[in-house]
């Protein structure tokens, strides 16, 4: 059994407390008094008085959190490898402000956490759901519950008191307060991928730029130079279509020079059909082709097969099988279409050119191997070297 | 030196910790008398460095990006005219000064800018926020913050040394003491199982002066030429803003005047 | 010495609370909705700024070669300060025991909500790659790289994060009991929210008890919280080697400004709540006038003092030429209105009008000051940041003068924007005034009479 009653008065809202006290006979802990405001400054009443948690909850956690923040700065600058150099600007220890600030919003959050967690979990008296009383006027209200409410009903009615009023249900959620701290934890490389802003290639919306993509060119990377039309990584096979001539510089494979063409893709110099071995080199030299062929070679033939093409160039102790030494009598022995074509197909190992050139630079280059080859043959009279 | 001894810091009595360098201190004189203020120094550490060209509208808002920029300060009267013989010109090659205390290094909340065991002030790119303290702190001026990306049109990024990153938006950057040159010679040397030649390594910026002004190596090693440079002009060597205790490992040589009472 | 006693509104109690929640029951005003508007359109360009300045770069704000911290950050400092309003009221009003309080704390701390966040935006809007900006944050990552705890920004994060907690949590719990009593005059989905928020407050005393131990201790921790947060923003500038920067008077010195630019932002709002909520005014009466003005002018003179003291040290130290700096500063034409304005807005008008008890007691120019006073504080940081930098070149061979440019200016207004908006819908949803605090001052008040205490007699309005 539940009574309750209201007042606009705080007198009398005291008055009828002490009647319900001594006349109805209640117990002490079984009224409860509710206003919209704190009624009472300390001391409180002897009758009144709960014990209260949260002020040493709060104390030790506030120590607690002054360990945890220290530790977690000792514990961050112990894994720092270098010397770090700098001047000690601060002449506090520099602990002791992360250390304060981890205590005081340790004691903020606990404060808060204990405030909700006793005001509904160490409620001497659990209150039921179906209760619900109007302070909101400013109106005090005296909750009888217990064996002795309809005594204390009478003795309220008896007072003159201003209206009784019951209980009716109310619907209660709670909530747990979430915690402000920023963290996107993860690893060091976030999602964020920025290729590299180029002129046709506006930066992507990232709000962060990586810079994993560099506009420099490695050693080993194909320059992107306009005599290269068009071409930017080295293929794997090359389209046997691409390797026709335009006319006049030569003709188009038939079918089945084709077909042999492709069973023989691995080693095409050893077996090109013959019709393909006994094109001849249709670029006529003149001093601007010889130029020109002296810098295709340099730029692109020189690092393997060496400036005067004995195969000693700078990456040429890299690769297996060597670059081959470009005086060598078999090599020597070769016809142009037969140089022309692994220069296009790639040998072994060395890519193959046909997509990466014109025709016209491949023969230029052709041109210059035999040069070379002269001068070797030259060079070392009457033999192999 | 000894080897024995280790890396680290020596703290004193001041608030002002004494860097410890056991083999390597890489260092710099930089001779104000030879200087001619021809800026060769300045292209050079541009073309190594893959430092951007900001342009005129950039330039003219104060954000030039220079990795080492050469100081012209005029010295005569105040007002003086054109025709003056007493006005002249003096040059002062400014770069980072790599300093022992740097206070680059206590203001970057993310360790951006750190100390390496050989004496340099590392900045490191990926690791950059672009909070810009550091540039705040750096008495000397000389850190440069990339406000927009840099632009390199067709064919300049044929230029761009693939040993140097080349920084996007938001970065710090400073000068490095041509670090990738230094740590190549010392990969070289390793290989090759010898000690690292004090002649063989140099910045781009001491490569390329032409008249010698810029001397770079080891202040750690008695015979290098860095260090006999500072020893023998030891009466004219100064460190710029050496009273801040930033410690700097560039050191100037003062010009000398006939006039004894012009010695600056 | 006659002791002024504070003298409680006289309402009955349903008054207090139907005075309280008119704002929330109440029609929106064509003139509100007006300025709504201009505000989410202020929230808006400014957001298409920041998109313009994440494409492109820093660049789109005006720094310059020895200038790299500008209008962001003293957007931040002026922010912060404004943020302390809530805690000098809540906390340190609390502290001392002073009744008039209670009509302005929580509308500080809503302040407090809503300008906090405004100013950490700004450590994030000034980096120069924002998407990284956790590597600040002490998080466990995989190569165990921790932040430099060296420096002031780190430092600046976990004050920031406190105090915003802090405030947060300060205000719900006080606001708990407020949810619980307005909760019966709506209906619907208000309704359950309120009792959603209210958390099952009952108002037994037991639980006021509780109410009061709690807000005893936030009022005693967020205290130092609050000191310490704008010392270590003010340390963002002493810790670094900027001659006019580097004096530890810093951090009073900062600290101070902020206490007054809050106060200022305080009486700003009363007087707009007493000019455009009409059933507020019985709660903003001269009195609370006159007593904000009284700490007011104290917490100025304090700021003029510490700002000529922050002079002396510098001098001291042969740091900075004097002549030089002063030139710079007074009298040449590039600082010389920021130098005066802040001066005269800061020191001078205060000085001299707060001195007045006439003055403090009238509402339209306490207002007036008050925006000035803003104005002034703002410059002042302006000084401090960009004058300083500025000012600094002791190689005298490479400075730029900063010029704002519309990004900044853009995004400056969009925190503006933001924190009017926020704060005009939040008085229509939430109470603003704290009623159980003005009801049991009105009890407190009426009990003193019944003791026979000598107290300045009112009619009781019952």
């Amino acid at each position: 059994m539940r009574v309750s009653a209201q007042f606009d008065d705080f007198e009398k809202a005291l008055e009828a407390h002490k009647a319900v006290l001594s006349e109805a006979e209640v117990n002490p802990d079984n009224i409860e008094i509710r206003s919209s405001w704190p009624l009472f400054e300390e001391p409180l009443p002897p009758h009144l008085h709960r014990p209260m948690h949260i002020r040493n909850f709060v104390r030790f956690l506030w120590v607690c959190g002054a360990i945890g923040g220290f530790s977690l700065v000792s514990y961050c600058q112990l894994d720092y490898p270098l010397p770090t150099s700098g001047q000690a600007l601060v002449p506090l220890p520099i602990d002791a402000i992360i250390t304060y600030e981890c205590a005081q919003i340790t004691a903020l959050i606990m404060t808060a956490t204990f405030f909700f967690i006793e005001t509904k979990m160490f409620r001497q008296r659990p209150i039921p759901h179906d209760e619900d009383l109007d302070v909101a006027s400013g109106d005090i209200a005296l909750v009888i519950d217990g064996p002795r409410a309809e005594a204390a009903k009478s003795v309220l009615e008896k007072g003159g008191l201003a209206r009784i009023v019951r209980a009716y249900s109310s619907f209660i959620i709670g909530f747990l307060l979430i915690l402000l701290l920023s963290g996107c934890v993860g690893p060091n490389d976030r999602p964020f991928t920025q290729t590299w802003a180029t002129e046709t290639n506006p930066p992507a919306l990232g709000l962060v730029v990586r810079m994993r993509a560099q506009p420099s060119i490695k050693d080993t990377e194909v320059p992107h130079a306009p005599y290269a039309a068009g071409v930017y990584s080295m293929p794997t096979k090359v389209d046997p279509d691409l390797a026709q001539l335009p006319e006049p510089y030569g003709r188009l494979l038939t079918p089945e020079e084709l077909t042999a063409y492709k069973k023989n893709v691995a080693y095409p110099r050893m077996n090109t059909p013959a019709a393909v071995n006994a094109l001849p080199n249709p670029v006529p030299m003149n001093a601007d082709n010889e130029n020109r062929a002296k810098i295709l070679y340099q730029q692109n033939c020189q690092f393997c097969h060496g400036v005067t093409g004995k195969g000693d160039g700078q990456v040429a102790p890299l690769y297996a099988p060597a670059p081959a030494d470009l005086t060598r009598k078999d090599l020597v022995a070769l016809t142009d279409g037969q140089l022309y074509w692994t220069l296009t197909l790639g040998p072994t190992v060395m890519p193959p050119f046909g997509n990466k050139m014109t025709a016209k630079d491949r023969y230029l280059i052709v041109h210059y191997m035999r040069k070379l080859q002269e001068a070797g043959a030259q060079a070392a009279p009457g033999g192999k070297k | 030196m000894s080897a024995t001894q280790t890396a680290g810091v020596e703290t004193n009595a001041t608030p002002y910790p004494v860097p410890i360098y056991p083999d390597t201190q890489w260092g710099m004189t930089i001779d104000l008398d030879r200087c001619t203020g021809c800026s060769a120094c300045v292209a050079a550490c541009n073309a190594e460095n893959n430092v951007p060209v900001v342009g005129p509208d950039q330039s003219a808002r104060g954000r030039n990006q220079q990795w080492i920029h050469v100081q012209r300060y005029w010295h005569g009267d105040a007002d003086w005219k054109d025709d003056d013989p007493h006005v002249r010109a003096e040059y002062a090659p400014m770069l980072c000064q790599q300093c022992g205390n740097a206070p680059c290094e206590s203001v970057c909340p993310v360790f951006a800018s750190s100390h390496s065991t050989d004496g340099l002030n590392q900045q490191v790119y990926n690791r950059c926020i672009g909070t810009r303290f550091c540039a705040n702190n750096c008495p000397y001026h000389v850190r440069v913050f990339n406000f927009y990306d840099p632009y390199f049109p067709e064919p300049l990024p044929e230029q761009l040394n693939p040993d140097v990153t080349v920084r996007a938006a938001g970065v710090m950057e400073k000068c490095t003491f041509c670090v990738q040159r230094i740590r190549r010679n010392e990969l070289d040397a390793k290989v090759a199982r010898t000690k690292a030649a004090d002649g063989l390594l140099r910045t781009a910026c001491a490569q390329a002066c032409p008249t010698q002004a810029i001397v770079f190596g080891n202040l750690r090693d008695p015979d290098s030429a860095v260090t006999q440079m500072y020893e023998s002009n030891k009466q004219r060597a100064l460190r710029v803003w050496q009273h801040k205790n930033t410690d700097p490992h560039v050191i100037y040589l003062k010009r000398v005047e006939e006039n004894e009472d012009r010695i600056l | 010495m006659k002791i002024e006693y504070f003298k409680a509104s006289g309402l009955p109690y349903r008054e207090i609370v139907e005075r309280c929640i008119d704002p929330m029951r109440s029609k929106m005003r064509t003139r509100t909705m007006i300025l709504l508007t201009v505000c989410a359109l202020l929230v808006l360009n400014g957001l298409w700024r920041y998109y313009v300045q994440i494409r492109l770069g820093l660049g789109q704000a005006g720094y310059t070669m020895p200038v790299y911290w500008a209008t962001y950050i003293v957007t931040f400092v002026f922010w912060i300060g404004v943020a302390h309003a809530g805690a000098l009221i809540s906390a340190i009003l609390r502290i001392t025991g002073a009744e008039w309080k209670s009509s302005v704390t929580r509308m500080a701390e809503v302040l407090t909500l809503f300008t906090l966040p405004a100013a950490a935006s700004f450590p994030l809007i000034h980096l120069g790659r924002a998407g990284i900006f956790f590597y600040m944050l002490p998080l466990p990552t995989e190569r165990l790289l921790w932040p430099n705890f060296r420096s002031p920004l780190v430092w600046d994060f976990f004050a920031i994060s406190t105090y915003l907690t802090g405030s947060v949590l300060f205000l719900y719990v006080t606001m708990v009991p407020d949810i619980a009593i307005i909760r019966p005059w709506f209906k619907g989905w208000r309704n359950k929210v309120y009792t959603i928020l209210a958390w099952d407050w009952r108002g037994t005393q037991e639980e006021w008890r509780r109410m009061k131990e709690a807000a005893a201790l936030f009022s005693v921790v967020i205290l130092p919280v609050v000191i310490s947060v704008h010392t270590i923003v003010s340390w963002d500038f002493a810790m670094q080697m900027v001659p006019s920067w580097h004096t530890s008077v810093f951090g009073p010195f900062f600290f101070v400004g902020a206490l007054f630019s809050g106060m200022a932002a305080v009486v700003t709002i009363m007087a707009l709540f007493k000019w455009t909520i009409p059933a507020f005014d019985p709660f903003f009466t001269k009195q609370h006038f006159d007593f904000i003005g009284r700490v007011w002018m104290v917490l100025g003179l304090a700021w003029g003092y510490l700002y000529f003291n922050e002079f002396i040290p510098e001098y001291y130290a042969n740091e900075i030429d004097k002549d030089d700096y002063m030139q710079w500063m007074a009298f040449s034409g590039r600082f010389g209105f920021t130098f005066w304005g802040m001066i005269i807005c800061n020191v001078l008008l205060p000085f001299v009008c707060l001195a007045f008890k006439e003055f403090r007691e009238t509402v339209f120019p306490m207002f007036v000051l008050s925006i000035f006073v803003n104005i002034g504080m703002y410059l002042e940081r302006w000084n401090i940041v960009i004058g300083g930098l500025e000012v600094w070149n002791p190689l005298a061979y490479n400075t730029s003068l900063y010029v704002p440019t519309i990004t900044e200016v853009s995004i400056v207004l969009m925190t503006f924007g933001g924190v009017i908006f926020g704060y005009t819908l939040f008085i229509r949803v939430m109470p603003i005034l704290p009623i159980w605090e003005l009801l049991e001052t009105q009890s407190r008040q009426t009990v003193k009479e019944f003791a026979g205490e000598k107290v300045y007699y009112f009619k009781s309005g019952e």
